[in-house]
């Protein structure tokens, strides 16, 4: 599976929870939905540092980097190798 | 794993604990009963350093790993029978870690000398009237114009605010987008016009702790005393919230200690029906109580700290520890104040003042319900 299959699949299953086969765009965003509040997005720095076993600095934590699926892997994808 | 204390951490230790029972416990019942703070035995924390434990070296600080600094207020707090100095000095430590994580270098410059010497006193403004437990809920605003940022709003039960000469504030900058990316965070110094203190509230307990409203009307702050980015309040405060999280319960720690401590020598004294009262099970059950939830508390305490240190996240730990410690010091004191009999209900003992003192730690850094609602969440739900 790709980061973005990971990083979606994470979204869909333990965020949205109740997603019942909703689709869900690389590019929709995340925050204005209100798919992802504060608590979100602890669950999802937690979800991508473990899985991707990277570190994300304060200066990363940005809602841009966080807005979309795409946004998310591009961000994984320059922290690993 | 070796969960032993170095010998630097336990000299350290043992000095703050020698420290603060000469010099933290004089003048209390009269502070408590007037609500006065106690400035002398604030300058004098701050001669000790323990204002300073958490600050990078370079702009006057210890640069202390977590973990030492934790032991170093479980300690404050074990001597120190005056929570509300203790609090008022986790908060000073919170602000400065705040500002040594985000500031730039002309913020670190220009506050972190002077909070680390205990010269100025800092707030953290967080919680509204109408925004507690959901604190992104917050109305406070920060509109950009030109170089400044104009705050209107008002914030309550705010620690230190009072007497806050620093106070760190969280406003609204984008209302579009308040859950994640629409808050940010700004230094605002007590002199800037439009800035107003309110007077102390008056609480059932943390007496000394000064707490209180702070009022923002067209309060224009400059725009080089935004703390981190525009937009990066939430994050700055999730990650600050794991470190207040954990010194507040490093305070708990050491308070339940000297509260075993209290218990188990009167236990040892008290003689009823022919015995010490120490003999009963039902007595005996209260102690080991305690003390299980001591040792069970300085565990997930310090597991907190050896994540943080290691620069990890330990958002679930905080809430975890948050909640386990805070509940177990509400059930320490209620159960000292049992012990002690009629004694303990009788303010000339001072353990009823442990009581009114704890009742506030299942409240502030998020309650026990919100740190329920962290940890299922956290746990996959």
């Amino acid at each position: 599976m790709s980061s973005r299959e990971l990083i979606k699949n994470f979204i869909l299953t333990e965020i949205i929870n109740h997603h019942h086969g909703m689709n869900l765009e690389d590019t929709h965003s995340l925050v204005e939905s209100g798919i992802i509040d504060s608590l979100g997005v602890m669950k999802l720095l937690v979800f991508l540092e473990e899985k991707f076993s990277i570190r994300l600095t304060d200066a990363e934590l940005m809602p841009e980097n966080f807005d979309t699926i795409q946004a998310i892997s591009t961000l994984v994808e320059t922290k690993t190798p | 794993m070796d969960l032993s204390l170095t010998q630097e951490q336990q000299s350290f230790k043992e000095n703050i604990i020698k420290f603060a029972r000469k010099q933290l416990n004089n003048n209390l019942l009269e502070n408590e009963e007037k609500g006065s703070f106690p400035l002398d035995n604030w300058k004098k924390c701050a001669d000790m350093g323990l204002l300073s434990l958490q600050a990078p070296k370079e702009y006057g600080g210890h640069g202390l790993d977590l973990l030492s600094t934790l032991l170093s207020i479980e300690a404050l707090s074990y001597a120190c029978r005056d929570s509300g100095l203790v609090h008022a000095i986790v908060t000073q430590i919170c602000c400065i870690i705040q500002i040594s994580l985000y500031g730039s270098h002309f913020q670190k410059k220009a506050y972190l000398l002077q909070l680390c010497r205990g010269e100025k006193i800092a707030a953290q403004a967080i919680t509204e009237p109408d925004a507690g437990s959901d604190v992104l809920s917050m109305r406070t605003k920060a509109d950009k114009m030109d170089d400044l940022y104009i705050l209107n709003g008002t914030k309550t039960f705010i620690s230190n605010g009072p007497l806050a000469d620093v106070i760190v504030v969280f406003a609204v900058t984008n209302p579009q987008r308040k859950r994640f990316g629409g808050i940010s965070c700004f230094i605002v110094d007590s002199g800037t016009e439009g800035f107003t203190r309110g007077k102390p509230l008056e609480k059932m307990g943390l007496r000394t702790l000064q707490n209180g409203e702070l009022i923002f009307q067209d309060c224009c702050v400059p725009r080089d005393r935004l703390l981190g980015k525009e937009g990066q309040g939430m994050i700055i405060f999730n990650e600050v919230i794991e470190w207040e999280r954990a010194l507040l319960s490093a305070a708990h720690v050491g308070t339940m200690e000297r509260i075993l401590e209290l218990c188990i020598k009167y236990v040892n004294v008290r003689s009823q029906f022919g015995q010490p009262i120490a003999k009963f099970q039902s007595i005996s059950n209260k102690i080991a109580n305690m003390k299980v939830n001591i040792e069970l508390g300085k565990l997930i305490l310090y597991k907190i700290a050896c994540l943080k240190d290691q620069k990890k996240r330990a958002t679930l730990e905080a809430s975890i520890g948050k909640l386990f410690i805070s509940e177990s010091l509400k059930d320490a004191c209620l159960e000292a104040i049992q012990i002690h009999g009629g004694y303990g209900y009788m303010k000339e003992f001072q353990i009823e003042r442990e009581l009114r003192d704890s009742i506030a730690s299942t409240i502030y850094s998020g309650t026990s319900e919100l740190q329920r609602n962290i940890i299922s969440t956290l746990a996959g739900l």
